[in-house]
């Protein structure tokens, strides 16, 4: 995949934490992809990579599996895009999702121990 | 989500994002240029996100088969003429296979046996049959016995086997006919989880003796003769001069299987269907008994049960007496006999091996051909996986092809088949007869066989050379060898799979080849050729006793018949005797007779037959030695009879019969023989009609034969009935007419009788037209197997010689003679064809085992056979593999070296 930046930089996104990531952004309001894939680089502080080109076939996934909904509309420059909201089933997973992430990363750095330098 | 997102809304969605991006950039400061650059590279391998967003759907599956079919189509159209030779073999193998499931289905189910077929009984899982072995049923009292003593079977119900009873003219004009009944317990039908359909069954009263005569149709048999009129209740018909009242009508399901047409209560047996008065007798056996078993109840227990309820009921009936093994009472699931089936099996076998064969020789060719193309197209094969394909995909798509192929062959061939159905009806109505009455047409189960056959057909063998197609080295599939499809490394192997593909089906058809020509051999050999002019003779039976005629009634009606139809214009002579001058239907006249003087043994199974004056000569039978029969030949001279050749022989070999006595083995009067008549058929010819030795004794002196016999069989079931005579007319112009003019005589006689008029030729057809239908369909079957495997050798070596056109360009180009290219093509066929011959000689002998089982009649295997049936298919391959050969000597160096 294309990446402008030396891979060394931002890290790329484990399996399966795209899902949370998104519908963690949807949560603020509806959203087109690519203000979803924006959403994401900025609050990570630049640090994640989100491949836009993976990024639609997990909004597809996440669509077809009910926890967001899709409909075109208009973007704020005006042009036609496709606004996603989460729906009901979806805030749920991510409730779910979050405290089972959290859990994942308090252990994985306990494992680790302290930053070093 | 429920409604499918459109690839096209994906694309605008991308499409949408990169102007977003691409503004979003513009407003960070980058150049227009820039921007779409940079959002481009951003969204990274689009092609890649659409695949996957495509690869998501569930419907991708269905999608791909979709588009495979349709390409499957185009490439099927584009090669038609392959398409078209392969759909048509396959269109053979199958349409064959089909019909011949189609004829003999309804054949091999033996028919006037307790067997229900499952389907036709409701919950199946709890309905047992009770049986005893072959042609041991029940009687009355022990039915009865089972019915109030046992407990794990809740209904038990039985029937008798149909007996054929004559139905009188059922309306003003028409004809008595016979119709088969059966004799049926008042819950015969509701056992079976079923109903009459209109009025009522039999009540538990009319079991007793008797019942008020009443009778159900059989359903086929109402919408036959009575056009399912629902006015048919409470009507009138005569059975055998008793009338009884339609009270029903059964189940369509019930009896389907054979042409029972009436159902009369078990009560009514000793009024319709004398002597004996079976619901009585605990000696007649004649009833095959099925039931329910109770709910909870186990086939073990309800075994166990009847095993103690059988021999209960044997003691109490015969105390002491020893019993065979084979009295004990088999229960049996579904009411299945399993005797019957067992019966059925070998004839089965036969078939299914003979349409496997077949199939197996189709299915070869296809194989054949597809493995031929996969090579032509190795390179778009090559193409498509360099640019992508996954193997298993490529798979799928050559499979949906030869899927496609093999239903196109499929339809075809039910079509095929359809028509050879029709043919076969048309060309033999006795095969038709055979199958039970029913009608032989395509139903649901043949077609559901014939396109299971060819999804298998397509699966079987499409798979190996899918799998051999897409194993191509890419690299060498895209070079310029690809292109023109040589071969990469000629095989050298004998036996690769290729090559296997030629042996194999030129073995099983020189299998089927030697099969067949046994077969037909032997009908030939055992073609029934009877000593006198059968055309020209029309015989006549009465049931006169059957329709309540007593013996002086008969002897008055048959006289008067002998003297109106002597007077009658186109009838040369008139004759009469008691029994049929071949086995074809009772009466057979079997006795026993035995020769009288010192040191003579022999007897055994014989005929007698008593004969009217004329009997010899209306029949066309000459008198070889001695005297006919003369005036004086009467009751109270002396006893005299005439013998065949046969009797002769096996009695008095090497002497002179002439004035030798014969008497009946269970003593009575004794017969001076006075003359010798000819053997009805030659001795050497007795595959379908034994040759019995048979004493003609003169009809005026029959009483001595009835009064022997009547002593033999005490009376119970006397086999002779002096009063029933068969009637004897030979004509002397068409017999058609003659048979016309007949009728009316008997018509105006009485126009309630039934009478049987036909040709002695006509009698004898539906046995002799079996063995003729029969050996037509293995001819054929074998000239089938021949065409295909001739077709199949042609395929391969006309591909195999396409292929090698450069090759054979530059050997000519270099100097090759014709008969050396001729010799280098035809070598590796003709050492495959010699080792398809040895094989199929081997699978021969084992095939013609079976058969030999199976098929009566059928010679075993002989060296002349197997020389001439080699040879045959030795020639015919040749041919098949010299025409492509040809085609090889006819390759231009120039042409061939510039091809591409």
């Amino acid at each position: 995949m294309a990446t402008q930046d030396p891979p060394n930089e931002r890290i790329a996104l484990l399996q399966g934490t795209l899902d949370l990531l998104i519908l963690r952004t949807l949560l603020f309001g509806p959203q087109h992809g690519q203000g979803v894939a924006r959403a994401i680089q900025e609050q990570s502080k630049d640090v994640l990579l989100v491949d836009h080109g993976t990024l639609y076939p997990a909004l597809q996934r996440l669509e077809n599996k009910g926890w967001i909904a899709a409909e075109w509309g208009t973007s704020a420059n005006n042009r036609r895009a496709r606004f996603y909201t989460i729906t009901k089933a979806g805030r749920k997973q991510l409730t779910q999702e979050t405290s089972q992430w959290r859990r994942l990363a308090t252990a994985i750095g306990r494992v680790l121990g302290p930053e070093e330098s | 989500m429920w409604r499918r997102r459109k690839q096209q809304d994906f694309k605008a969605e991308l499409e949408a994002h990169l102007l977003l991006e691409t503004d979003q950039l513009r407003s960070e400061g980058l150049t227009p240029l820039d921007a779409q650059a940079a959002a481009r590279r951003a969204l990274g391998n689009r092609t890649a996100a659409e695949e996957r967003f495509y690869e998501s759907s569930r419907w991708t599956l269905f999608q791909h088969f979709f588009r495979d079919l349709r390409f499957a189509t185009r490439v099927l159209l584009k090669d038609a003429k392959f398409s078209v030779l392969a759909i048509l073999g396959l269109a053979l193998g199958i349409g064959v296979s089909t019909s011949i499931f189609a004829v003999l289905g309804p054949m091999l189910k033996p028919h006037g046996s307790n067997v229900r077929a499952l389907e036709e009984v409701r919950n199946p899982a709890s309905y047992v049959g009770l049986d005893r072995g072959p042609s041991r049923n029940f009687s009355f009292p022990e039915y009865r016995y089972f019915q109030e003593h046992s407990a794990a079977l809740g209904e038990i119900s039985a029937e008798s086997s149909p007996y054929s009873l004559v139905l009188n003219p059922i309306s003003e004009g028409a004809d008595a006919e016979d119709v088969l009944v059966t004799f049926e317990s008042a819950n015969s039908i509701s056992v079976l989880g079923m109903h009459p359909v209109l009025g009522r069954g039999f009540s538990e009263d009319e079991e007793r003796p008797g019942p008020a005569p009443v009778a159900m149709l059989s359903h086929r048999f109402w919408q036959r003769r009575f056009a399912g009129s629902a006015n048919v209740l409470g009507k009138i018909i005569v059975l055998n001069a008793h009338a009884v009242t339609i009270v029903g009508i059964a189940d369509s399901k019930f009896h389907e299987d054979d042409t029972t047409a009436v159902f009369l209560p078990l009560g009514l047996q000793p009024v319709v269907l004398g002597p004996g008065n079976w619901p009585q007798d605990s000696d007649a056996n004649w009833l095959m008994v099925s039931a329910r078993m109770r709910p909870g109840v186990s086939m073990t227990q309800v075994q166990a049960e009847a095993d103690v309820l059988g021999s209960a009921f044997a003691e109490n009936a015969h105390p002491g007496a020893a019993r065979s093994v084979d009295s004990r009472v088999l229960v049996s699931a579904g009411g299945i006999d399993r005797q019957t089936q067992r019966i059925a099996t070998p004839v089965t076998v036969a078939v299914n091996l003979i349409v496997a064969m077949i199939l197996f020789i189709a299915c070869s060719n296809l194989a054949n051909l597809l493995l031929a193309r996969a090579v032509v197209r190795r390179r778009e094969i090559g193409v498509r996986l360099s640019m992508g394909a996954s193997r298993a995909r490529l798979i799928c798509q050559l499979l949906t092809e030869s899927l496609l192929m093999s239903i196109a062959g499929g339809t075809v061939g039910v079509v095929f088949s359809s028509w050879l159905i029709k043919a076969v009806s048309a060309l033999s109505p006795s095969l038709v007869g055979m199958a039970s009455g029913a009608e032989l047409h395509l139903d649901h189960q043949a077609l559901l066989y014939a396109l299971a056959l060819s999804v298998a057909t397509g699966f079987a063998f499409g798979l190996g050379p899918a799998l051999a197609a897409t194993k191509t080295n890419l690299a060498r599939a895209l070079h310029a060898e690809g292109l023109s499809g040589t071969p990469s490394a000629p095989s050298q192997k004998l036996w690769s799979p290729r090559n296997l593909l030629v042996v194999a089906p030129l073995a099983v058809s020189l299998m089927l080849l030697i099969g067949a020509a046994v077969l037909v051999r032997g009908i030939e050999n055992s073609r029934f050729e009877p000593k006198f002019d059968t055309s020209r003779v029309i015989g006549m039976s009465f049931r006169l006793k059957a329709q309540g005629y007593d013996e002086a009634k008969s002897l008055q009606f048959q006289d008067n018949l002998r003297e109106r139809l002597s007077a009658m214009p186109g009838i040369v002579s008139v004759a009469s005797g008691s029994a049929f001058p071949f086995p074809v239907r009772a009466p057979f006249g079997i006795c026993s007779l035995e020769a009288e003087g010192p040191g003579i043994l022999a007897n055994g199974a014989s005929i007698c037959d008593a004969v009217s004056a004329g009997y010899f000569e209306t029949l066309g039978v000459p008198i070889v030695r001695g005297r006919g029969f003369l005036p004086s030949d009467r009751e109270g001279s002396e006893p005299v009879a005439i013998v065949n050749q046969e009797l002769a022989r096996t009695y008095w070999p090497d002497q002179d019969p002439i004035g030798k006595r014969l008497r009946l083995a269970n003593g009575g009067a004794s017969f001076v023989v006075v003359g010798v008549a000819s053997d009805l058929q030659d001795p050497r010819d007795q595959t379908l009609f034994r040759l019995l030795p048979t004493a003609y004794i003169p009809s005026g002196q029959e009483s001595l034969l009835s009064a022997s016999q009547d002593n033999a069989n005490a009376g119970r079931r006397a086999s002779y009935q002096i009063s029933e005579r068969q009637f004897f007319v030979r004509a002397s112009g068409d017999p058609a007419s003659v048979k016309t003019a007949l009728r009316q005589a008997v018509r105006a006689a009485d126009p309630s009788l039934w009478v049987d008029i036909q040709t002695i030729k006509e009698w004898l057809e539906p046995i002799t037209g079996r063995q003729e239908t029969i050996a037509l369909f293995v001819t054929g079957f074998g000239a089938l197997a021949l065409l295909m495997a001739c077709a199949g050798i042609y395929a391969v070596l006309a591909y195999a010689v396409s292929q090698r056109t450069r090759e054979i360009g530059i050997r000519m180009a270099l100097g090759a003679q014709r008969l050396e290219i001729l010799s280098m093509v035809m070598q590796r066929t003709l050492v495959l064809i010699s080792v398809g011959i040895g094989v199929g000689l081997v699978g021969a002998l084992a095939l013609s085992r079976i058969l030999v089982a199976s098929i009566q009649g059928s010679g075993g295997l002989d060296a002349g056979t197997c020389i001439s049936v080699t040879l045959m298919l030795g020639s015919a391959s040749l041919l098949a593999s010299y025409l492509p050969s040809r085609k090889a000597l006819r390759v231009d160096p120039v042409q061939a070296l510039r091809c591409e």
